[in-house]
């Protein structure tokens, strides 16, 4: 053996001498010497390193293997160390990415799920989320929630979820079980009766489930470590491959989580996709890959999204100082919101010609455009919890309103004080007057409270809707002040701007 | 008509060419707009004379069949649209090939590092790792353990029952 060995040693040193020697004065003997070309293939097979490709500089391999696509890359890959670093190479898998889902989708988190028995029993690809993510965490977190009662109240309807989890067929899509099918293919929002006041818990408390678990992103995940080491570009088109196939509507979520946060990403194409899966959605029998998709699910899913989104705005917020900083900050995402809800209608609009339209004007008719009066009643349901403490219309409706209005009054300046509380001043006219008022950019930050105290209930926002103005409310207005002291005046006329500009069209 | 200009290639055999031609090779091109026209002729000590013949055939073609599409849909890499003098022209052993590549990167002529990279990925595509091994005779370098692991990483990608 050891003989063996150090021939071949012999051997390639000598080889590699001989190949020096040839680079150094000039290569063509390649072509022309058939001599030379069989030493050169000898020289392959005994030394080492591959000299012919590791000849060829990096840039050109990444320019050669930017022909081909993610199987023949991934072929590359095992060839052997050279070509597998190179076949890792972000500039690669950037433009595959692009070319295969037009947008970048946010960088993907575990889904902060809306169900906590969707981690828990789902069979779902374990990369995207560790199964025993659940029941424990949450639990603790709730814990952590001073709100008791709250949390007592979502244990029970978690068992009669996993309840009527066991019965169901494991290849559905959990989330969805056999009650809420029906309740939401029957579901006729004019005659709420009992049976269906449970399902109506249930679905808020889905709803709201997504505040408990915002917290738990960062959960260590050992099933993904191993990819750790992957450059970045190739690991994010693995795991949106690996959503795509779970299923659309993973990917659904995941756009349009990313429509809401960075609309502009969106080209054309993008765009056409998404309105696609909701065509497909609401038409080819609520049916998509596996799972049934209940068209009401899809507006949960956007509520949820928005939602999300807004916590993540606000928990950034909190970062910021009052000031320029603030109000730039508010400003970026104010135009932002402008272009994801134009989007968002977009994408929605045959979701809400066909399936909402159907459903009754009252609650749900055009969810998504928006307007001030829409924002107020939903800030009065929120705070009184609807007419009824308990009711659970009111608690659709919050939704609802949520969707619409949420944006609205974070960023505009709806005029908070008692009397708001009082008797809304519905006429939206009366909202603009720019300064003197506690702009309530802020409000809604009572319930997304930083931290873990954030179970947005209305009941909870209504037990604190009393400190946290005080508190909270002149935010912006410090941040003007400011902004006045500074001489900055760009800034606040730009703001109004802004929303002057957007009252102008979302008003109506 | 335009003017003559001297490469001289790495085994210091001089090719007197036309200007127009010549510059079809960016990095020349540049080299004589920044420099200014003379009669010494340029250096090209990263590559040999027949490699440099063969780039030279390649640029007076084109150069006298300019390429009908305006190359501005670049937006899609495309491997099947060679056309046919190219496909001939890179008929040539793996060397040769790779030493075309190699001259076409350092000249800066992208006609031809396109053409000749796509037939260098026309031999990659759609093969298995060890059929490209073969190809170009690569010696598979990783450990088991590390093959283990590259094939846990691609684990995703392999569709059971098709795309």
């Amino acid at each position: 053996m050891e003989i063996l060995i150090n021939n071949n040693n012999n051997n390639s040193t000598i080889n590699n001498i001989n190949n020096v020697n040839n680079n150094n004065k000039n290569i063509n003997q390649y072509s022309n010497n058939s001599d030379n070309k069989i030493m050169n293939e000898n020289d392959i097979f005994n030394n080492n390193n591959n000299e012919l490709i590791t000849k060829i500089p990096r840039e050109v391999w990444i320019h050669i293997l930017g022909y081909l696509n993610e199987k023949d890359l991934l072929n590359v890959s095992f060839v052997d160390s050279f070509l597998y670093q190179i076949s890792q190479d972000n500039f690669l898998w950037k433009p595959l990415y692009l070319k295969k889902w037009n947008v970048i989708t946010l960088p993907h988190k575990k889904r902060i799920s809306i169900d906590k028995n969707l981690n828990s029993n789902n069979k779902r690809i374990n990369t995207n989320k560790p199964a025993n993510n659940n029941p424990t965490t949450t639990d603790e977190n709730n814990n952590n929630f001073s709100l008791n009662e709250l949390s007592e109240y979502y244990k029970n309807i978690n068992n009669s979820n996993i309840l009527d989890n066991n019965n169901n067929n494991n290849n559905m899509y959990n989330l969805f079980d056999n009650n809420f099918n029906n309740s939401y293919l029957n579901f006729n929002f004019n005659n709420v009766d009992n049976s269906i006041n449970h399902n109506l818990n249930n679905f808020v408390q889905k709803i709201f489930k997504p505040k408990l678990n915002i917290y738990n992103i960062n959960n260590n995940d050992n099933q993904e470590s191993f990819m750790n080491h992957l450059p970045i570009w190739k690991s994010l088109y693995r795991e949106r491959k690996l959503i795509v196939k779970e299923g659309g509507i993973e990917e659904f979520y995941h756009l349009l989580e990313t429509l809401i946060a960075y609309p502009l990403e969106f080209n054309r194409k993008a765009m056409m996709t998404m309105y696609t899966i909701v065509f497909q959605l609401c038409i080819v029998n609520y049916r998509m890959m596996n799972y049934l998709l209940p068209p009401m699910d899809l507006y949960r899913m956007l509520v949820e999204c928005c939602h999300n989104h807004l916590m993540k705005i606000f928990n950034e917020s909190i970062l910021y100082e009052d000031g320029p900083q603030l109000i730039r900050f508010y400003l970026h995402h104010w135009n932002n919101y402008i272009h994801s809800i134009k989007r968002i209608n977009i994408v929605f609009s045959y979701f809400h010609r066909d399936w909402i339209s159907k459903q009754g004007e009252d609650i749900l008719a055009r969810p998504l455009s928006f307007n001030l009066k829409g924002a107020n009643c939903w800030w009065n349901k929120m705070l009184h919890g609807g007419n009824t403490p308990n009711d659970p219309l009111a608690f659709v409706h919050l939704t609802t309103m949520m969707a619409r209005g949420w944006f609205t009054v974070f960023f505009s300046q709806l005029q908070f004080d008692e009397s708001d509380l009082d008797d809304l001043p519905n006429d939206p006219s009366l909202q603009p007057p720019p300064q003197p008022q506690s702009q309530s950019q802020l409000p809604p930050q009572p319930q997304p409270q930083p931290q873990p105290q954030s179970q947005p209930q209305p009941e909870q926002s209504q037990q604190h809707a009393q400190p946290q103005p005080q508190q909270k409310f002149n935010r912006l207005f410090n941040a003007l002040d400011k902004c006045r002291d500074k001489n900055d005046y760009h800034l606040i006329s730009n703001l109004f701007k802004v929303n002057g500009y957007s009252y102008m069209n979302f008003i109506i | 008509m335009s003017s003559i200009v001297k490469l001289e290639s790495s085994d210091e055999k001089v090719f007197e060419i036309e200007k127009d031609i010549a510059c079809m090779s960016v990095t020349i091109k540049n080299m004589i707009e920044d420099i200014g026209e003379s009669d010494t002729p340029i250096p090209l000590p990263n590559v040999t004379s027949t490699i440099l013949e063969k780039v030279l055939d390649y640029c007076k073609h084109h150069h006298q069949h300019p390429s009908p599409q305006a190359d501005d849909k670049k937006d899609e890499k495309r491997l099947d649209d060679i056309p046919p003098y190219d496909r001939d022209f890179c008929k040539v052993d793996q060397p040769t090939l790779f030493e075309l590549i190699l001259a076409a990167n350092y000249l800066d002529i992208k006609p031809l590092l396109d053409v000749t990279c796509k037939t260098v990925a026309n031999m990659i595509r759609g093969k298995t790792p060890e059929e490209i091994r073969k190809i170009f005779n690569i010696k598979n370098d990783f450990t088991p353990e590390e093959e283990e692991q590259i094939r846990k990483e691609n684990e995703w990608c392999e569709d059971k029952g098709g795309n």
